[in-house]
C-alpha cells in the first residue's frame, strides 16, 4: 500500500460536496441546538419573572418547540444524509 | 362694575380690596386698588382650582391608555392578567410599558425578506452557483436549517421586545432591561424616592408615532431609570408624577 492509496479516499471525500455540506450542517446544528436549549431555558425563566397568564405558557411552548425542532433536524441530518 | 352706596361713595365691585378713606364733603374720591395680600400657605393649597382633567383632586385622571393586554401591547394601564416575581399581595400594577411596537418593524421586515429569499433563489441556484453539485436531500436539509435559524431569530427578537419592559405599581417602579437573550438587568425604586420625571422626543418617526425616552431621576444610589422608546411619553410622565405625589403624601 502506497501513500497515494491512503490519501486517495480522503481526497475523494473532501471533494464530495454532499459530505462537506453534511459535516458543516452537523457542526452548525450541534452548536445551534445547544444555543436553542439556552434560549428556551432563558425564555422559561423570563416568563416566570413576568407571567402574562394568557400568553406565557404558549410562549414557553414555542421556545421548547424550537429546541425540539433543532434536535429533530440534527437527527435527520445524521441519519438520512 | 360700580355701584353707589348710601353714602354717595363709589365702590368697585370686584374681588380686589378698596382703600376706604373718609372724603371731604362733596368730594368724590377715586378708589385706589390695592394688591391683595399674598394668601397663606394653607389658603393657597385649599383654594387652588383642580386641573380640568381631574374630576377630584389626587384622583387618577382618565387617561386614554389601553386596558386590554395582548402579547403585542406596548402600553397598558391597570393590566389585569399579568403578575411578576416578588409582587407583593397588596401591590397593584398600574402601568405596563414596553417599547412602541413600531420599533419592531426593522426586524419584522428583515424576517419577511429572508423568508422569501429561498423560494426566489433556489430555482436559480444552478445559475448562481454553477459549481455546486449536491443532492436534493442535502438542499432540503440546508433549507430546513435556514428556516430553523430564521425562526430562532424571530423568537429572540420578539423576546427582546417582550421582556424589555417597565412596571409602575402603586409602590414602586421596576425596570427590566434585556439587551441580549443572555443579558438582563432589573432595577427598582420606590415611588417616594423619585425626584424628577422627564422625557425627550426627537425625530420624525418618534413624533409621528408619538414615542420617546422617559428619564426618571431617583434619590437612591441606583442609577436613573430610563424607559426607551415608550409610547405616549407625555401621558406616562403625567401618571407617574401623579403617583409619586400620592406616594409622598
Amino acid at each position: 500500500m502506497t501513500i497515494f492509496d491512503i490519501i486517495q479516499p480522503i481526497i475523494e471525500l473532501l471533494t464530495n460536496q454532499n459530505f462537506i455540506i453534511k459535516i458543516t450542517l452537523v457542526l452548525l446544528l450541534t452548536v445551534y441546538t445547544i444555543f436553542s436549549a439556552i434560549v428556551a431555558r432563558q425564555i422559561s425563566i423570563m416568563n416566570t419573572l413576568i407571567n402574562q397568564l394568557d400568553f406565557s405558557a404558549f410562549f414557553k411552548l414555542l421556545a421548547w418547540l424550537h429546541f425540539i425542532l433543532s434536535c429533530v433536524l440534527l437527527l435527520f441530518i445524521l441519519r438520512v444524509l | 362694575m360700580e355701584k353707589e352706596n348710601s353714602g354717595g361713595r363709589i365702590i368697585m365691585e370686584n374681588d380686589a380690596r378698596v382703600e376706604e378713606t373718609t372724603p371731604l364733603e362733596g368730594e368724590f374720591v377715586l378708589k385706589k386698588q390695592l394688591k391683595p395680600p399674598p394668601p397663606q400657605e394653607e389658603e393657597r393649597t385649599q383654594q387652588a382650582p383642580p386641573h380640568p382633567l381631574y374630576s377630584e383632586p389626587h384622583k387618577i385622571p382618565p387617561y386614554k391608555v389601553r386596558h386590554s393586554l395582548t402579547p403585542f401591547t406596548a402600553l397598558c394601564e391597570h393590566p389585569d392578567r399579568i403578575v411578576f416575581q416578588h409582587q407583593e399581595s397588596n401591590e397593584e400594577i398600574i402601568l405596563l410599558i414596553r417599547k412602541h411596537f413600531i420599533t419592531n418593524v426593522p426586524w419584522i421586515a428583515l424576517t419577511l425578506f429572508l423568508l422569501l429569499l429561498p423560494p426566489i433563489l433556489l430555482p436559480h441556484l444552478s445559475i448562481i452557483l454553477p459549481f455546486l453539485n449536491v443532492s436534493a436531500l442535502t438542499k432540503t436539509a440546508a433549507t430546513l436549517f435556514y428556516y430553523l435559524v430564521l425562526s430562532g431569530f424571530t423568537l429572540i427578537e420578539f423576546s427582546l421586545w417582550y421582556f424589555h419592559l417597565a412596571f409602575v405599581t402603586n409602590k414602586r417602579i421596576i425596570d427590566v432591561d434585556i439587551t441580549g437573550i443572555l443579558f438582563r438587568h432589573i432595577a427598582e425604586t420606590k415611588l417616594d424616592l423619585v425626584q424628577d420625571v422627564s422625557y425627550s422626543q426627537y425625530g420624525l418617526i418618534r413624533s409621528l408615532f408619538n414615542y420617546g425616552d422617559i428619564f426618571i431621576q431617583t434619590a437612591g444610589e441606583a442609577p436613573n431609570f430610563e424607559f426607551d422608546k415608550a409610547p405616549q411619553p407625555g401621558k406616562i410622565i403625567q401618571l407617574v408624577g401623579d403617583l409619586v405625589g400620592k406616594a409622598r403624601q
